[in-house]
């Protein structure tokens, strides 16, 4: 997942219109249960699967397709590079 | 290899200061973390938080020896909470799994933590718990008016009453649904003290201080500040936080010093601990002692430094000297903003995407939509927004909090109990008053 597929999914989480890829999660109105929501949707959506504290210490779009694409790494599936500093979902 | 610390964290409802996920990073690196919920009463949300960040246990927390039973076969060095209501129980269960004196009696007993501060001569507010209506009119009696009367063992502003004549007394028995000889469960009453506005006159007449205190031989502070406070709305509903103090340093000393004083009486020397105090003249008067962080603090001083102050919370828990110092970038600011005294329910609410758009805004948490219930006896915590501003100065941070004022006095209405739109509060018009920053020097 990209960091702008990312805040998409963010910004229908938080029924928010506004989620930039470097918006925190938890500043944006995401509380711990939503962010096990998020890590249940991108789950679905990428396979891969995150924790709960990597959301907490990586809570904006960016950190967060960081840490899938780096997981895809690790798990020798295609990488699909994360796009950093892209101005997202508004 | 020495083996990790093993820290039990007890949690429970809502109101932490320092919510689940953020103790789970910060003691990520420090020690090995287990959480423990009470069975008795806890929220499903709040157990997949937990299970989902660490290994976790429930137990019915009205049951002590099992908690201890639990702490110990969870191999626990040391046990925390950031929640007020179970600072007595991690009192208790410290004291037996390392022989620390015991302040279980003075978390949670604020008539006995009163007296305890009288006792050591630093306080000369004249308290007394009561029973019943009997009790609470002799000692209106006795100390005159105006008085408090609160929860010994409340947080947040949950049921504290202003009592300025004996009329109000005997709305406050009436509301309660006492009787003449019923009894009043866990209150006590104490005299008002009015403190000067040291802050300015659009801010409070109390401040609070933050003392991490990592329990070493000399009894210095790991971390120790002053935060400001903005105006309560009536009766004792907090309305915002700011970080950091523009309180003169020689007052904050003074602050600072009482804070230490009241710790040092109650037998405070581990851990992280939020005192209030009234800011009086020529000595600070406390309003109480917490035994744990104060709400919102961390997130302010993470907004206003980047610095998170949960991770050096747990290092004092432990036992682990680790000072630091913040540097400001920016001031930060949160505002609780309160309905006012006579309403019952929210008629219109913005959506929190408005607020967001207000200059300064990083955050919008708790929005509550038209048709939720308000009554001021729940306190601070049932304020219909919580907002957290920044801005790169204490002007800036000034102008942009009454253009949010502003806003959302225009954006919230509410209906009082006869059906008519109820507006205003004392506390918003003192916000909205020019800066008198000279009389705070």
């Amino acid at each position: 997942m990209t960091p702008v597929e990312v805040a998409t999914l963010m910004r229908d989480l938080l029924d928010s219109d506004e989620v930039a890829v470097d918006d925190s999660f938890f500043d944006a109105g995401g509380t711990s249960m939503a962010a096990l929501t998020l890590i249940s949707e991108i789950q679905r959506r990428s396979g891969v699967s995150l924790s709960l504290i990597e959301i907490v210490r990586n809570p904006t779009p960016d950190g967060i397709a960081l840490l899938i694409a780096q997981q895809r790494t690790r798990e020798g599936s295609a990488p699909g590079p994360a796009r950093h500093g892209e101005i997202a979902a508004r | 290899m020495p083996q990790p610390d093993r820290l039990v964290v007890l949690l429970a409802g809502r109101h932490s200061s320092l919510p689940p996920a953020e103790i789970a990073a910060c003691a990520d690196g420090l020690a090995d973390l287990r959480f423990l919920v009470d069975s008795g009463d806890y929220e499903a949300d709040l157990l997949a938080v937990a299970e989902a960040l660490a290994p976790t246990m429930r137990i019915d927390f009205s049951d002590h020896d099992a908690c201890l039973d639990a702490v110990r076969r969870a191999c626990a060095t040391v046990v925390a909470t950031f929640v007020d209501q179970l600072c007595p129980l991690v009192a208790w269960l410290n004291a037996r799994l390392n022989g620390e004196a015991g302040t279980e009696a003075l978390w949670g007993h604020k008539d006995v933590q009163r007296q305890r501060l009288r006792d050591a001569g630093l306080s000369g507010v004249i308290s007394n718990g009561f029973s019943d209506g009997i009790s609470l009119r002799e000692f209106t009696r006795s100390a005159g008016f105006p008085i408090v009367v609160k929860p010994t063992n409340g947080c947040a502003s949950h049921d504290v009453w202003l009592l300025r004549q004996e009329a109000e007394v005997e709305e406050f028995l009436a509301r309660s649904g006492t009787g003449p000889n019923q009894e009043l469960d866990h209150m006590f009453a104490e005299q008002l003290i009015v403190g000067e506005t040291w802050a300015g006159p659009h801010r409070a007449d109390y401040v609070s201080a933050e003392v991490f205190r990592p329990g070493s031989r000399d009894g210095a502070a790991a971390l120790r500040f002053v935060t400001d406070r903005l105006p309560l709305a009536w009766p004792f509903r907090e309305t915002g936080l700011i970080l950091p103090s523009v309180i003169a340093p020689d007052r904050q000393q003074l602050v600072l010093k009482t804070a230490e004083q009241a710790l040092d009486a109650v037998g405070a020397s581990r851990g992280v601990f939020h005192v209030e105090i009234k800011t009086t003249s020529p000595v600070p008067e406390i309003i109480e002692v917490n035994g744990r962080l104060g709400g919102f603090v961390a997130r302010l001083v993470r907004y206003g430094t980047g610095e998170r102050l949960g991770r050096l919370a747990l290092s004092c828990v432990l036992g682990r000297a680790q000072n630091l110092t913040l540097r400001w970038d920016r001031c930060a600011l949160v505002l609780l903003f309160q309905a006012p005294p006579a309403a019952v329910a929210v008629t219109r609410a913005p959506a929190r995407r408005e607020i967001g758009r207000m200059p300064g805004v990083v955050a919008v948490d708790n929005v509550s939509p038209a048709g939720t219930a308000v009554d001021w006896r729940n306190g601070t915590n049932h304020a219909v927004a919580w907002v957290w501003l920044t801005a790169d100065g204490h002007d800036e941070l000034r102008e942009r909090l009454g253009d949010l004022v502003a806003f959302l006095s225009g954006s919230f209405t509410f209906v009082g109990a006869d059906g008519r739109e109820v507006r205003g509060s004392e506390w918003l018009e003192r916000i909205s008053g020019q800066p008198d920053l000279e009389k705070t020097r």
